[in-house]
């Protein structure tokens, strides 16, 4: 069943339904009493570590409160998301992947999934879809199911701000650099029965639960990644970039299914493949939804990759969504968007989709690319590596961030103007940068197969080659992707 | 002349033991303000299928690609090896030629590729899944490079059984480190907080340390 979350000031909050609780004006009081009350009472608690279940009103006609009964919340994701009207929870089956497994889009797109290996050796080891043998990738065993037991005896948690900075802690001891709780909301779980585990092997007694079941049962999540490294991306559209990307998301999945482990071990539940990731990221503070459909960060800009979160029914102190001025950058930068090699990106503004208000990509035309390019690269990266915000975490990134973030909102975008004017002048508005990395030289032309490594003696069957200069070649990207992409 | 390459990982061992003592009573502990800390590094799991080591310990490994990849010379080979390794966040990386070895101790393998990682908790004395930190990112490090070497058409095994003193003595000869005074081993950088993982046995061609 559809679960359906809506915004406690939108029209159909509105609906003479409430009479009882309508002003004469037609404004719906009873919203500012419920959030006066809720704020008291999280005032009162110190936290936002509640249940926001618990504070919320329970009779049927109050906006919050669904005609069967169950609750509604508004999940607060900052300023680059906000729920503005009824949601649909996702079903994870309908997500790209598993689409294109079961052929719907296309036969060439399910035989370049399902059907082909890379040619590369390093990919084969480090892409679980183009692997030779998948016991050869290490995320196999890190994204199966955990099969190991809640402890009996349970770790007593009297503050749960102490248990929420010890979980934090342990995630960046196992090495995450990035990790945030939320308070669970149904908006941003998988529609019920459907859980993303890649093994298929989850078989618990939640698996059957609705999102407002799970929510109720497991209050938190918590969402923790690992940035890519920098100057490795910088070879997007290349196997060197994808393997920035390969190597943060396999580590990610160790860290969290350690820290999955871990709060078993303390007794406590903790299940996976139930939270759209990017949702409990928005809720636990980690960045902020780009034009690029990509979470930015504080540190890290668009270079992290949101993992498979957990959720858990263990007490802790919940983060807010932060304000980093992503929203302000992105309305006037578009710079993904006219690098962007299949036009994915829209250069328009936000838009209302499945009752959430943000940047839209075509997910279909950015995923229909790869069987094109894959004896080149994956996965395109392109729109994160020139994203503004991506750079290396160092003290000139940090002033910059700091400016924009400590700015009135009003005054952001002569700020924003002035940032973009200097990222495009200091690194291009399409940077090119050389990068050599295990003998892969971005320095190579598309196709070209040649040893660049001057130390090398080896009797190749390539031909050896002196590239000149620094600037990397790229894809044409203009020629790859017009056999399939019409541009306007 | 005495040896100095031994002089600064003592020092600093000493270092260590001494900031230990004289830690003053009222300051904030090793493990700050955290009351689960000491528990997360030192209680042993209850269920050992919770913890990585168990779960990448017993993973089955994947096949030999069936055709090679064509090679750099083997002094190359090696350089993208370390490159790889340190990527991974390997801490040290080492090529030990096994022709040199005890033939119990080379199995049959030409090379090991020995890697080391910082390790805050010493894996052998702190059972807590915290203090089995080391030994899960050793883990990361020498799955995915086993995975690649056999990838591209290399035999490369982690799954060969070597005790502490094995791992030591083939790191000491792939010159990542030494022994101090006590007898326990050493890296130049990090002194004896250090975890050896698991060597990966292979016939890679490529350029030996010493």
């Amino acid at each position: 069943m559809a679960q359906t979350i809506e915004r406690m000031n939108s029209p159909e909050a509105r609906k003479p339904e409430v009479t009882a609780r309508t002003a004469p004006t037609g404004r719906t009081v009873v919203d500012e009493r419920v959030l006066t009350t809720r704020a008291r009472q999280a005032k009162k608690a110190n936290s936002t570590a509640v249940y926001e279940s618990h504070q919320s009103q329970t009779e049927v006609g109050s906006p919050l409160v669904a005609p069967d009964g169950t609750l509604r919340m508004v999940p607060d994701m900052g300023r680059s998301v906000r729920v503005v009207g009824t949601v649909v929870n996702v079903d994870v089956n309908d997500g790209p992947h598993p689409k294109n497994i079961r052929g719907e889009l296309g036969k060439a797109m399910n035989h370049w999934y399902t059907k082909t290996i890379a040619k590369d050796a390093l990919m084969r080891a480090t892409d679980n879809s183009h692997s030779a043998d998948k016991r050869n990738f290490l995320s196999t065993y890190t994204n199966a199911a955990n099969k190991g037991s809640v402890n009996k005896q349970q770790t007593e948690v009297k503050d749960p701000k102490a248990m929420a900075a010890h979980i934090k802690r342990v995630a960046k001891h196992f090495g995450a650099d990035l990790v945030g709780i939320a308070a669970t909301n149904p908006a941003f779980m998988y529609a019920g029965g459907s859980r993303y585990v890649q093994d298929g092997t989850a078989n618990d007694v939640y698996l059957k639960m609705t999102p407002d079941e799970l929510a109720k049962r497991f209050p938190f999540v918590i969402q923790a990644t690992v940035a890519w490294d920098h100057d490795t991306l910088q070879a997007h559209r290349h196997h060197v970039g994808d393997l920035s990307y390969h190597h943060s998301s396999m580590r990610a999945a160790m860290v969290l299914k350690a820290l999955e482990g871990y709060i078993k071990e303390l007794g406590y539940t903790a299940i996976r493949g139930a939270v759209n990731p990017q949702g409990a990221g928005l809720a636990a503070g980690l960045g902020e939804l780009g034009r690029n459909g990509m979470m930015i960060t504080e540190r890290f800009g668009a270079r992290v990759h949101m993992p498979d979160p957990i959720l858990t029914d263990m007490p802790l102190f919940a983060d807010g969504p932060i304000d980093i001025g992503v929203s302000d950058f992105c309305n006037i930068c578009r710079k993904c968007a006219s690098n962007c090699p299949t036009n994915s990106i829209t250069f328009g503004p936000k838009i209302v989709y499945n009752g959430i208000e943000k940047y839209k990509i075509n997910w279909l035309t950015c995923y229909k690319i790869r069987p094109f390019v894959s004896d080149h690269y994956i996965s395109c990266l392109t729109c994160i590596a020139v994203c503004p915000f991506t750079k290396p975490d160092a003290w000139w990134r940090r002033v910059g961030g700091k400016l924009l973030k400590t700015t009135p909102i009003k005054a952001r975008p002569p700020v924003v103007r002035a940032l973009k004017w200097i990222d495009d002048k200091v690194w291009g508005e399409f940077p090119k940068r050389r990068v050599r990395f295990m003998g892969y030289d971005t320095g190579l032309q598309v196709g070209e197969h040649a040893c660049t490594n001057s130390e090398c003696t080896a009797e190749h069957s390539m031909p050896k080659k002196i590239v000149e200069g620094n600037v990397g070649f790229y894809a044409p990207v203009k020629k790859q992707t017009d056999n399939f992409v019409k541009r306007g | 002349m005495a040896d100095r390459s031994r002089g600064l990982p003592r020092l600093r061992d000493d270092l260590s033991r001494l900031r230990g003592s004289l830690r003053v009573p009222w300051g904030r502990s090793a493990a700050g303000d955290d009351p689960y800390w000491e528990a997360f590094i030192n209680r042993p799991a209850a269920d050992r299928r919770n913890t990585i080591p168990e779960i990448v310990g017993k993973a089955p490994e994947g096949n030999i690609f069936p055709t090679q990849s064509e090679l750099h010379s083997p002094n190359v080979t090696s350089s993208h090896v370390k490159e790889l390794a340190a990527y991974l966040r390997a801490d040290l990386c080492g090529i030990v030629d096994l022709s040199k070895q005890d033939p119990e101790v080379a199995r049959g393998y030409p090379f090991a590729i020995v890697t080391a990682v910082r390790a805050e908790y010493d894996p052998y004395t702190s059972p807590g899944v915290g203090g089995q930190t080391a030994v899960q990112t050793g883990q990361y490090v020498t799955f995915i490079l086993a995975a690649w070497i056999r990838e591209m058409g290399f035999r490369g095994t982690m799954k060969i059984e070597t005790s502490r003193e094995e791992r030591e003595r083939l790191a000491i000869a792939a010159g990542l480190g030494k022994r101090n005074g006590d007898g326990r081993f050493t890296a130049p950088k990090y002194g004896t907080k250090v975890h050896i993982t698991d060597p990966i046995f292979t016939d890679l061609p490529m350029e030996v340390d010493g």
